[in-house]
């Protein structure tokens, strides 16, 4: 049974991508639906029968999901524009994420609620990439009637892993550009949900102690690995990173969420809560965690199987790693079901499962059955463990990046604790500066020393001849 | 009495010694300029310099398309070094906008 919801998400997976290939209509996979659930129905009583049935069905709903994930309802804002003829407009909504300025312009995502086109106006919703061609000051939620040029995004998607590709992946399928600031006016009206607007200013909050404790370089790096915020960082880092196959850990996931439920509980236990009390707000933690660093696919995907451990402590039962990353996959997927095309969404469920099921087969395949405790056994098991997330993520890497990085295999056994310290370092100063400002600035010395010796490391290791390969 | 698991003793000692730590770095950094070079990363630590880069360590930073990368080389090959970051505004195909996006990528060295 324990294979079961493995291979149950397996298949649902299978009927997504037998979809995304073949032109099949949703009526047809919808009635083949509808039959295999009466037989379902018949057979309850024959396991083996009802299980292949079971299979069948998952098949047909992730076919389905995806098949509907394609048809947009009749107000989507996608739909009315292909009435027009030209393409200048206004659009009223909201800014549905946080602004990012660079070079002089003004990006977001704005979420409609109503346009107008000639002399007609449309009550819609959708949502639409706006880039304003000057900088203007914008919040989360923020209520705005935009005046501008409104086209298809498809105009200038151009590859396959683009910019262009993710954003349609995210429902995103028309694009905005206000070229002056007339066309801009704001309708002194927050129209966000309430929890996004507090995870997004805690954010902040936690991203100025970072600031202001440690270099501009560190905090840049520190920020990203902890609050899952980019914005500080530079852009050389990142293309380093990625040559040398660790830009992984600069991407908020499992280890931080981990260390999130451990430091709540701890403060939890210090207040003398009791077990069942602590672990529902832990669980409450690790949500807003989770919103905090944006919900990214892998944070989500850790909250998720977070989630789903803490309930078996709860109900005082045997966690099993391989059902609560099928669960998670399932939660995103039926979401979203084009989350499965995401290269974020097929990183970070291979590297989990290249570590959870490879692991122990290279450890049995090379006969290490135990380990000797001890440096050579820490990094004996380092390597191992990099080398299954290493063989679990190269091949999408090679394919979405044209990228081949031999040396990250070593330099991971290096780089993984060095992460691991400067993210806990990392913790200590947003957990010092909220209960205690002044002792943020006793930890983030040895933060930004950790810092150093990793883009140092990195920056070495990026000039061996062939320690990563273009093609 | 409050009583830690094995788990949360570590994570108070690893407080403890990054606290300890921090301050030693602190002290050197505070003490000596060189020590300060030492251990804390400098911006251009995460820039290019542009006196002395290659092609390929431009090509590969995917910071500047092939094109840019070329009049970059062929702008110091023909007017000598960079003076300042603001010369970059002189190369061919560079404007105000790109400027803007370029002038924390690079360093003079």
């Amino acid at each position: 049974m324990n294979k079961y919801l493995p291979l149950f998400t397996a298949v649902f997976i299978s009927g997504i991508i037998f979809t995304s290939r073949l032109r099949i209509s949703f009526v047809v996979f919808f009635i083949w639906g509808i039959l295999i659930l009466l037989a379902c129905i018949i057979s309850g009583g024959k396991a083996r029968v009802f299980l292949c049935l079971t299979f069948l069905t998952a098949f047909i709903l992730g076919a389905l999901l995806m098949k509907i994930s394609y048809i947009l309802p009749a107000d989507h804002i996608a739909r009315l524009l292909a009435y027009s003829k030209q393409d200048i407009c206004s659009v009223e909504g909201y800014v549905s994420n946080q602004p990012y300025i660079k070079n002089g312009r003004t990006t977001f995502i704005l979420c409609a609620r109503q346009m107008q086109q000639d002399k007609y106006r449309y009550k819609c919703f959708g949502r639409i990439m706006v880039t304003l061609d000057f900088t203007a000051d914008l919040n989360y939620g923020e209520g705005l009637l935009l005046t501008g040029s409104l086209r298809r995004l498809k105009q200038y998607s151009g590859s396959r892993s683009g910019y262009g590709e993710y954003l349609l992946r995210q429902g995103v399928y028309l694009s905005m550009k206000v070229n002056s600031s007339l066309g801009l006016s704001r309708l002194k009206v927050n129209w966000g949900f309430w929890l996004k607007v507090f995870s997004l200013r805690l954010r902040e909050f936690l991203n100025d102690l970072i600031k202001r404790s440690s270099t501009a370089l560190s905090a840049g790096v520190i920020s990203a690995m902890v609050l899952g915020e980019k914005k500080g960082l530079p852009q050389l880092v990142n293309s380093v990173m990625t040559n040398s196959g660790t830009v992984h850990i600069l991407v908020v996931s499992g280890f931080n969420v981990g260390v999130v439920a451990f430091l709540s509980d701890l403060i939890f236990k210090i207040a003398r809560l009791k077990r069942r009390k602590r672990i529902i707000l832990v669980t409450i933690s690790i949500l807003l965690y989770c919103l905090v660093t944006g919900a990214a696919i892998p944070v989500v995907r850790a909250t998720v199987m977070a989630v789903i451990l803490l309930f078996a402590y709860y109900l005082e039962r045997e966690p099993q790693i391989y059902n609560a990353l099928s669960l998670a996959a399932l939660f995103i997927l039926s979401l979203n079901p084009r989350q499965l095309f995401d290269i974020g969404f097929q990183l970070s469920f291979a590297s989990v499962w290249a570590i959870a099921w490879g692991y122990p087969k290279l450890k049995s395949l090379l006969r290490i059955e135990s380990i000797k405790p001890g440096l050579a056994g820490l990094l004996l098991e380092g390597f191992l463990v990099s080398l299954s997330a290493w063989l679990g993520t190269a091949g999408i890497i090679a394919y979405n990046f044209r990228i081949f990085s031999p040396i990250s295999v070593f330099l991971n056994i290096l780089i993984v604790p060095l992460a691991t310290l400067i993210t806990l370092a990392g913790f200590s100063i947003v957990l010092a500066g909220v209960f205690c400002p002044g002792a943020a600035s006793l930890f983030a010395p040895a933060a930004d020393f950790l810092v150093t010796i990793l883009l140092k490391l990195n920056l070495a290791a990026v000039k061996i001849p062939f320690s990563y390969i273009y093609f | 009495m409050l009583s830690l698991t094995r788990e949360e003793r570590n994570a108070l000692i690893f407080l403890f010694i990054l606290a300890f730590s921090g301050l030693g770095i602190s002290y050197f950094a505070k003490t000596s300029a060189r020590a300060q070079k030492l251990l804390y990363a400098s911006e251009n630590l995460a820039r290019i310099n542009i006196n002395t880069t290659t092609m390929k360590e431009l090509l590969d930073s995917r910071c500047v398309s092939k094109r840019l990368a070329q009049q970059i080389l062929a702008y110091r090959q023909e007017y000598g070094e960079f003076t300042c970051i603001d010369d970059l505004k002189k190369v061919k195909g560079i404007g105000e906008r790109s400027y803007e996006r370029l002038k924390d990528l690079f360093c003079l060295g």
